[in-house]
């Protein structure tokens, strides 16, 4: 007996163009999802907004104050007393106030020690964090370009993203979040439809063998959440976005298809678990998140608590994520990706086979 | 002022698109007994509820207790005199509640206060028989129960009028019989109840009815004025009977063919012609009363349909087709299947009758392999249901488990493929057969803008592409109309009788039966009887006796009065229908001092069997 791989694959993807709420998300997530990710969010620090408290209202103190620029800084005015400060953190009209203190200039001449001191608002974690750090260097700039020369210069010279512009980083990291999520969804909502609707018992009583169902629907959803990536690599961040890609796009792909395997295998556990759509997009939830979070893809994977590192190994996005980006940003070549290869490989062919196992075992 | 008026009612949905209702007119007297008798889709559940105010209606007039329900401000008092109940098994109920609290509930959102809620919450729950299950949570309750449950928690608080939309549905027939036996109580304190039904049976039991089909009322008017039709009915029988049926077809569109006897509406100018063919034949030809089923296909006419051979399975299976042998099904605590045998003969057809939650369903999924048996043994052609057995079957389920997204024509090529037939094998027996089925103009139509009747063609046609020589159907006509009923008898009959293709069928209409060749009743998961219905039937008549209706203006005190004397009894709206081995005549009514209008003999259904085997059993 022998049934046509055409004829299941055929079905699954009209399903799935037919599905119009469906294939609307899916549009938007891999295009303008992503421009707003890339674009929207910015890591760098923009028209900071801060307040002067100078009580030296000298020549280096206002020159000092010059140095920081737009369209990093905003200088919005002097305050005159220590309230006024609490007053403009309080109603988060600034980031941060420098206080300059008397006689800042004279000292500064003299060689004596003076102190600058910046208050930051605490309650904006990661702008006042750039902002104080910014305003050191600057500080720091200022007073060796004019008063004294430090024996060590440090040059830093940046690779692969000149401008150190989140830009580049936020289109792929969100590009990856994406085909995570839809690689959970698209398989298990497919395969609870047909729970729901009582089509798999239809097809539990024919011939047609449970396994060769389950892999042919997994693969036609990997089909099409391929495509959709390519689509989104070539149209939404090399057009619309624009940022450069570095490697190659055909090793772009062929790292997500083998990704495609590890993911869509894991929502195969989802689809065996649920019996409704509600259930899925909760066990989706449920697990997506600390895929992303292993991942290394929100905060490095060095600053995470031992434990979290460990169990790091098992997130298959954070194989992907790395040898993705190392094409994507650093045009690093598949060959020398090999340890990524081998891992979301064994990793995939693990998973893609445990989970429609699992389902079959679960009708 | 009359509970409800109404004319020319229209009401569309998917603005316009879909036309529900389509000029009706109907009015509805206060302390009728008012059915709507149609099939699914015919527009009762949007009368019912543009009736209720549920739902805004197109055109038309419609005053219920002299108020436009379209008008929500004045319709708003109107409300507290109505009770509607929508349809589906306890709709209306909180599951996770007990029958008691749900009661109370139900009491309280209308204000009745706790004096009076007490005493009638007592007498309900008494006349249904729910009191002792009064601790229960509702949820936990038998299809039966729960429809019983929610029509107390609709009647504690004395509505004028009780709008019911299909209460009987997959109901047991025992249930059933005390749901109206409950409503006719109601009735009799001078409520008006308004109510659909699917089940042409039912059309007997209400003051009035009126038929629906695509939104339009085919007939209106009082049980006994309604039915009658132009030409009359014959029950005619012969030996070579499925003959007899072809030619039949000839002369007319009614004939149906039920058991060993063809139902046969004979057009008066065809007279000659029937009697010719009589003649040549050889057939008996009783004239008997129509019933609304004649009313209907002389109205609408039926189709004839004839199979191409390339159904004939290939394959034969056993003499023993199916096997099943005490066979048990338990969920957890709960038994499903309880023990229960059957052998179906190859070429059979074999009913499974019983109400929801019979166990029907459980026990067909079982014998598939898709719920291992708690025990017993099951045997499809003679093995154990493998990879190669699950060749030999066709199957349609409840939902008839098509893909709404995809046309009929990918649905059927999908199906095919699954049974590894190729892709231009199925285009050439779509070719063929998309004519007789009807399917021509819905061929590219998705699944899902199908009317039921055909979803339920292209169901069966899906699963008859590889020539299974055993069928399994679960529930395959519910909600359809007796014309597209008729159709799919006439392909199952075929396949049977021609092909010598075994099906297993499940339904929960009794008169259902009349198309099988031996039927399981099922009740709680057990077998309550298993045999021809014909025989059935015989057998409880030569316990009971025969059945005849007697007309009443009192029916409860004639029922009771007859109960006393010992009759088996049972109440059809203003008519009890009396089982007695002695010849009931109108002399020995008189004699008893029953009152009475009229008395005409009926005749020992499918239902009765069902309910007093399950009474016996008890």
């Amino acid at each position: 007996m022998s049934f046509s791989f055409f004829t299941l694959f055929y079905k699954e993807i009209v399903q799935f163009f037919r599905n119009r709420g469906l294939l609307l998300f899916a549009v938007y997530a891999f295009t303008l999802d992503i421009y707003l990710a890339s674009t929207g969010i910015d890591l760098t620090l923009k028209n900071a907004p801060f307040y002067a408290e100078d009580y030296d209202l000298s020549y280096s103190s206002r020159e000092l104050l010059s140095r920081f620029p737009l369209p990093y800084f905003q200088f919005k005015g002097y305050l005159l007393s220590d309230r006024d400060v609490e007053r403009v953190l309080l109603k988060d009209e600034a980031v941060g106030v420098i206080r300059i203190p008397f006689k800042f200039e004279k000292n500064l001449k003299r060689g004596d020690k003076t102190e600058i001191a910046l208050i930051v608002n605490g309650a904006e974690v990661s702008s006042s964090y750039l902002f104080s750090a910014y305003a050191t260097q600057i500080i720091y700039n200022f007073i060796t370009g004019n008063f004294f020369r430090p024996p060590i210069k440090v040059v830093p010279r940046v690779y692969f993203n000149q401008n150190c512009s989140s830009k580049l980083f936020m289109a792929y990291s969100e590009l990856m979040t994406v085909i995570t999520l839809f690689l959970l969804l698209l398989p298990a909502a497919a395969v609870v439809l047909e729970k729901e609707r009582g089509n798999i018992e239809m097809l539990t009583i024919s011939p047609l063998p449970n396994i060769v169902f389950m892999v042919a629907k997994s693969v036609a959803m990997g089909l099409i959440v391929l495509s959709f990536s390519a689509f989104a690599l070539f149209f939404t961040i090399e057009r619309v976005v624009s940022v450069p890609f570095k490697g190659s796009e055909l090793d772009f792909l062929f790292l997500t298809l083998l990704y495609v395997f590890t993911a869509s295998g894991l929502s195969m556990f989802i689809a065996s678990l649920s019996e409704n759509m509600l259930q899925v997009s909760q066990l989706t939830i449920l697990i997506l998140i600390p895929i992303l979070y292993l991942s290394g893809n929100w905060t490095p994977i060095e600053a995470m608590p031992k434990l979290l590192q460990w169990l790091s190994v098992l997130s298959p996005l954070k194989y992907y994520i790395d040898g993705a980006l190392a094409i994507a940003i650093k045009g690093v070549p598949l060959k020398e990706l090999t340890s990524d290869i081998v891992a979301l490989t064994l990793q995939g062919g693990a998973l893609f086979a445990l989970g429609n196992y699992f389902m079959v075992r679960r009708i | 002022m009359r509970p409800v008026e109404c004319e020319n009612l229209r009401i569309t949905y998917r603005k316009g698109k879909t036309v529900a209702v389509d000029g009706l007119s109907f009015t509805v007297d206060s302390g009728d007994i008012y059915i709507f008798i149609g099939p699914d889709g015919a527009g009762k559940s949007s009368t019912f509820k543009a009736v209720c105010g549920v739902l805004r209606y197109d055109s038309g007039r419609l005053l219920t207790f002299g108020v436009d329900p379209n008008d929500d401000r004045a319709f708003e008092p109107v409300k507290e005199k109505i009770s509607f109940m929508p349809q589906g098994l306890g709709q209306n109920l909180y599951k996770k509640l007990s029958v008691e609290e749900n009661v109370d509930f139900f009491a309280d959102l209308y204000g009745v206060n706790r004096k009076e809620r007490e005493r009638r919450k007592e007498l309900l729950l008494k006349t249904t028989g729910l009191w002792e299950f009064r601790d229960r949570p509702a949820g936990k309750l038998s299809g039966g129960m729960m429809q019983k449950l929610s029509l107390c928690c609709i009647l504690i608080h004395k509505p004028e009028l009780l709008v019911l939309d299909e209460p009987t549905t997959g109901v047991d027939p025992v249930s059933r019989r005390e749901i109206w036996r409950l409503l006719y109580s109601f009735n009799r304190e001078g409520q008006t109840v308004l109510l659909s039904t699917s089940y042409m049976d039912e059309a007997e039991r209400g003051t009035e009815l009126l038929l629906m089909k695509s939104g339009k009322s085919i007939v209106s008017g009082s049980y006994d004025e309604v039915v009658s039709t132009t030409s009359p009915v014959f029950v005619v029988k012969a030996k070579e009977i499925y003959k007899v049926y072809r030619e039949l077809w000839k002369i007319t569109n009614t004939p149906r063919l039920k058991g060993d006897i063809v139902r046969v509406v004979v057009p008066q100018n065809k007279l000659s012609d029937f009697k010719a063919l009589q003649e040549r034949l050889g057939f008996s030809a009783e004239p008997v009363d129509p019933d609304l089923e004649d009313l209907f296909v002389e109205r609408v006419g039926l189709r004839r349909v004839e199979l191409p051979p390339l159904f004939k399975p290939a394959v034969s299976v056993p003499e023993e087709a199916v096997v099943v042998d005490r066979v048990v099904k338990k969920f957890g605590n709960f038994t499903a299947v309880d023990g229960v045998s059957f052998r179906v003969k190859r070429g059979e057809i074999f009913g499974l009758l019983g109400p929801n939650g019979a166990g029907k369903t459980t026990l067909i999924k079982t014998i598939l392999g898709l719920y291992r048996p708690t025990s017993g043994r099951i045997l499809v052609a003679g093995k154990p249901v493998g990879r190669d057995v699950k060749k030999l079957i066709g199957y349609t389920s409840q939902k008839f488990s098509l893909y709404h997204d995809l046309t009929v024509f990918e649905n059927l090529i999908y199906w095919g493929n699954v049974y590894g037939i190729s892709q231009n094998t199925v285009r050439s027996i779509v070719f063929q057969v998309a004519p007789i089925f009807e399917l021509n103009r819905f061929l590219n139509l998705l699944v899902s803008e199908l009317p039921l009747g055909i979803k339920q063609r292209v169901a069966l046609l899906s699963a008859l592409l590889h020539s299974p020589p055993i069928l399994f159907l679960d529930e395959p006509t519910s909600g359809v109309d007796p014309v597209e009923r008729d159709v799919f008898w006439q392909v199952i009959r075929e396949l049977s009788k021609e092909f010598g293709v075994t099906v297993l069928v499940t339904t929960h209409y009794m008169d259902e039966a009349e198309y099988c060749d031996r039927v399981l009743l099922m009740n709680r998961g057990k077998a309550v009887a298993v045999g021809a219905p014909r025989r059935l039937k015989e057998e409880l008549r030569e316990t009971l006796g025969n059945a005849y209706l007697i007309y009443t203006d009192s029916p409860f005190e004639t029922e009771e009065f007859l109960k006393e004397r010992g009759f088996k009894t049972a109440l059809f709206g203003r008519k009890v229908k009396v089982y007695s081995k002695e010849p009931v005549t109108e002399n020995l009514l008189r004699e008893l001092g029953v009152p009475f209008r009229a008395l005409k003999p009926s005749r020992i259904t499918m239902e009765d069997v069902f309910v007093f085997r399950v009474l016996e059993n008890v």
